[in-house]
């Protein structure tokens, strides 16, 4: 373990217990930094933000805005204004699948790849349903996603082109800017759900030229309940607001409603502060570290894995071969032993690991499998860790043998 | 490794009882878990009340199809009203063990779904 690593399993409490944490991609663990942020906001400045006129709401208020700031420089934003808080990617994508239900034109089509994280999909096929639109739905190809498919699928027709950045069971990294130049040459809308994406690579909206982008700060070194939805500003500019309530109006009497500017009119209600304001913490943290080291370490790990692997013909990872360009998140199959009695056995020797769908259930459909075990890795994972892995699955192989 | 896969658990799960497709069945019921993909059918042959003939095909974990044998296995020439007071310590004692209960969904799948039989 180097000296980088040292200091960041010192961030985490939960690492001195006897759990091996692979489970990064549902929900990654919490350094101190950010705990300390918000118990900060709750033990110094602890007040509702934008109504009061008191020292502690004012700081509540400034702390949650430069919240606002951070992320809109971490995910490289034209302006802060394209912020929305949300308390999740699903959320996010709920929310702008209601506003964007007003642009829609009878018959014009959707196009869904079956690799979508269900937070990626429903919103969408309940968009098509309510506003009468054509689903097309992009397949597998050599373990994949088809993207030449989804680009040539593309048509005058089409509304809006939906994209995982990463897919949450393959772990590969889509071309979302070739996806969104080919949706913009056609009036299309390119729409990316960012969830596996912005903890593993670095992200910048202006490089990508998508239209919005949705991420979860659980999933980012951050707490649970607080996300994030970039929103292009010129499109932001003809959404109108379907959550509406407190914190959201410049003028309102029994006749006239006067929404807030951009972006305060989309975020209906108190927010989660505390949990924003840890969410920008993390992306501090994140910073601190560095991306070069988070992704030369991320891909050693990967690069371990692949050896690993192998070396155990029965261990069938999901998503193409070596040559794929991946993050470390890997789903697995082994024939004849169900994933549920993998995760089971894992659990059983404190290695936590997800099984099932993955909440993508288009894959397993398509793939014909019940299912799959999926490890993800964090920055804080060790190789020791892949080796306690392997020699459980090891042990599970021969016993089902 | 864990207690709950002994050898005749996981024999049943390599070559399980009563697992197939019924031709002529009067009841086929499906039954699901969600968060963990057990997926079968349950099919049944049922006369003046009684289970003649009871068999199960899908997919599922070990606890699943070992749940999904033992119960049908147990099930055949029961009446109806036999079949619904049978409850989850009956299918323990069948099975020779108890289940925690993050597995209690698993091991019970068949028989909870051939408890919705309706004559």
């Amino acid at each position: 373990m180097d000296d980088t690593l040292q200091t960041i399993s010192l961030d985490f409490a939960i690492l001195n217990s006897r759990i091996t944490y692979l489970d990064s991609g549902a929900s990654t663990l919490t350094p101190k930094p950010v705990l300390d942020a918000m118990n900060e906001y709750y033990n110094e400045y602890r007040a509702n933000i934008h109504r009061g006129i008191y020292d502690i709401s004012e700081k509540a208020t400034t702390e949650y805005e430069k919240s606002r700031q951070k992320v809109a420089d971490f995910i490289g934003a034209n302006r802060m204004e394209e912020i929305i808080f949300t308390k999740g990617a699903t959320d996010g994508l709920n929310m702008l699948s209601e506003m964007l239900a007003s642009l829609l034109k009878d018959g014009q089509n959707i196009i869904i790849p079956v690799t979508e994280h269900h937070s990626n999909m429903l919103p969408w096929r309940e968009l098509a349903r309510k506003c009468n639109l054509e689903i097309k739905y992009i397949y597998l190809k050599d373990g994949v996603l088809d993207e030449e498919a989804l680009i040539n699928t593309i048509d005058n027709n089409t509304a809006i082109v939906v994209i995982g950045h990463i897919s949450n069971v393959l772990g590969t990294i889509h071309n979302v800017k070739a996806i969104a130049d080919k949706a913009h040459q056609k009036g299309a809308l390119c729409i990316v759900d960012g969830a596996q994406a912005v903890v593993h690579i670095p992200v910048s909206m202006k490089d990508l030229g998508v239209d919005a982008y949705a991420f979860s700060g659980h999933k980012l070194y951050g707490p649970t309940g607080a996300g994030v939805l970039w929103v292009d500003y010129d499109l932001l500019e003809r959404l109108t607001p379907t959550r509406v309530g407190g914190d959201m109006v410049d003028y309102v009497n029994l006749d006239t409603i006067e929404y807030a500017p951009i972006p305060q009119r989309f975020e209906a209600g108190t927010p989660p502060i505390a949990e924003v304001i840890g969410l920008a913490r993390a992306m501090d943290w994140i910073q601190s570290i560095g991306w070069d080291y988070i992704q030369t370490h991320e891909q050693s790990i990967v690069k371990y894995m692949w050896e690993q692997v192998s070396l155990r013909p029965w261990l069938k990872v999901l998503g193409g071969g070596a040559e794929q360009t991946r993050i470390a998140c890997f789903s697995f199959v082994i024939d004849n032993i169900h994933t549920h009695d993998i995760a089971y056995l894992l659990a059983k020797e404190n290695i936590c690991v997800r099984s099932g769908q993955h909440c993508a259930s288009g894959i397993t459909e398509i793939l014909k499998i019940a299912g799959s075990t999926r490890v993800t890795f964090g920055v804080y994972n060790i190789q020791s860790e892949i080796d306690a892995l392997m020699q459980i699955l090891d042990k599970i192989y021969i016993k089902f043998k | 490794m864990d207690d709950i896969y002994r050898e005749y658990i996981l024999d049943l799960y390599r070559n399980p009882l009563n697992k197939g497709v019924l031709d002529t069945p009067t009841h086929k019921l499906h039954g699901h878990n969600a968060n963990c993909g057990d997926d079968i059918w349950i099919y049944i042959i049922l006369k003046d009340g009684v289970i003649k003939d009871i068999t199960f095909d899908g997919i599922g974990c070990a606890l699943c199809i070992t749940g999904a044998s033992v119960t049908t296995e147990r099930l055949k020439g029961l009446t109806l009203q036999e079949l619904q007071q049978i409850s989850i310590e009956q299918l323990y004692e069948w099975l020779g063990l108890e289940i925690e209960s993050t597995r209690v969904k698993c091991v019970s799948l068949a028989l909870r779904t051939a408890q919705e039989v309706v004559e």
